[in-house]
């Protein structure tokens, strides 16, 4: 069965059981029922809509905003590409620190986890933002917010200067 | 916005969605095994600040509704949005907002602060917003939702609660630890 439908029949199965556990039985079939046809019939949009018809919305409602707008659709269609892209590439990461670190001997906290996870991507960060860069963006030299953008100097804030500092 | 901002943001995003395919730790003394996705939003909050951690919830939050399962567990779709928990979704971008806004209060420019108060001044934001905004949208929709009583919602997200403060502590921590090998331009 597809995710989405799983889910509903989870969420509305564990509504049930709260109303049972709240010692209201009468209500529990309405209420996990309902729950059941409001997402089903979410998830039905979703199974039948491609991603990028959803974005497509999402763009077209910011139109009217006009140049602002037009803008920061612009910029959310990159956000969501750069996601998709980065996701599987950290997700390798988690793992090659698990390694490493079982490796070591060491055991997996959070903690041990996730700050060289977060310093690894933040020093990703002028790499991809000089590949934008290159790329002709922010376009027009503006920003989402409207501002102009201050376009990285070719010696200047491109390559980490800051965490040279440290 | 510099490309950079605008990079940061993205990553942050990218992480949030990353914590969410981790599968949930169980930690001693807490009842349910924790996700780390909302430490992941809590993160956000004390690394990027108010309107960085904004803007990547609602890159996570666009993404959900365009049917990405990039929620934990898999989740994801306009269903999450019209389910129970739906207000513990929704409650992200105000918490991260809030737990931006009190880090600059309360831990100031990332390098400046000392351990001891980064780590302090860090968990009570990320509880501020993390924990007491999230839920102060998340119990209001289960209940009305789900048809049961308020009090009774509060009293069944209780459980979540341990988990929750262990990770306001955890982003404290990571979040100081971040910022001392990378220190990051809050706000």
């Amino acid at each position: 069965m597809a995710a989405p439908l799983k889910l509903a029949l989870v969420l509305a199965a564990l509504v049930a059981l709260g109303n049972l556990a709240v010692g209201q039985p009468g209500n529990a079939l309405v209420a996990a029922l309902r729950v059941l046809a409001l997402m089903s019939a979410a998830a039905a949009v979703s199974l039948t809509t491609p991603m990028d018809a959803i974005l497509g919305l999402i763009e077209r409602g910011l139109a009217p905003f006009g140049p602002r707008g037009r803008r920061a659709a612009a910029w959310l269609g990159l956000a969501v590409g750069l996601v998709l892209r980065l996701v599987p590439q950290i997700f390798a990461e988690i793992g090659l620190i698990r390694e490493a670190q079982a490796a070591r001997g060491l055991r997996v906290s959070p903690l041990h986890l996730v700050v060289p996870l977060v310093i690894r991507n933040l020093v990703r960060a002028d790499d991809i933002a000089e590949a934008l860069e290159a790329r002709g963006f922010p376009p027009d030299g503006v920003s989402p917010d409207g501002g102009t953008a201050d376009r990285v100097p070719a010696d200047g804030r491109g390559k980490g200067t800051d965490h040279d500092q440290s | 916005m510099t490309n950079r901002d605008f990079v940061l943001i993205v990553l942050f995003s990218a992480i949030i969605c990353t914590l969410g395919l981790v599968p949930p730790i169980q930690i001693g003394f807490i009842p349910v095994p924790i996700t780390l996705q909302s430490l992941g939003v809590m993160l956000a909050g004390l690394c990027l600040g108010a309107r960085g951690a904004g803007l990547a919830v609602i890159v996570v939050m666009i993404l959900v509704a365009a049917g990405v399962p990039v929620l934990s567990g898999g989740r994801g779709g306009l269903g999450v949005y019209a389910g129970p928990t739906a207000g513990f979704l929704v409650g992200w971008l105000p918490g991260a907002i809030v737990t931006g806004l009190l880090a600059d209060r309360l831990v100031g420019p990332s390098r400046a602060a000392t351990r001891k108060a980064a780590v302090i001044g860090g968990t009570m934001a990320a509880l501020a917003g993390g924990v007491v905004v999230v839920y102060a949208l998340g119990i209001p929709w289960l209940s009305f939702i789900a048809d049961v009583p308020l009090g009774k919602a509060a009293a069944g997200s209780l459980l979540f609660i341990p988990g929750d403060v262990v990770k306001a502590m955890l982003a404290a921590l990571i979040a100081h630890g971040v910022a001392k090998a990378f220190p990051l331009p809050r706000g």
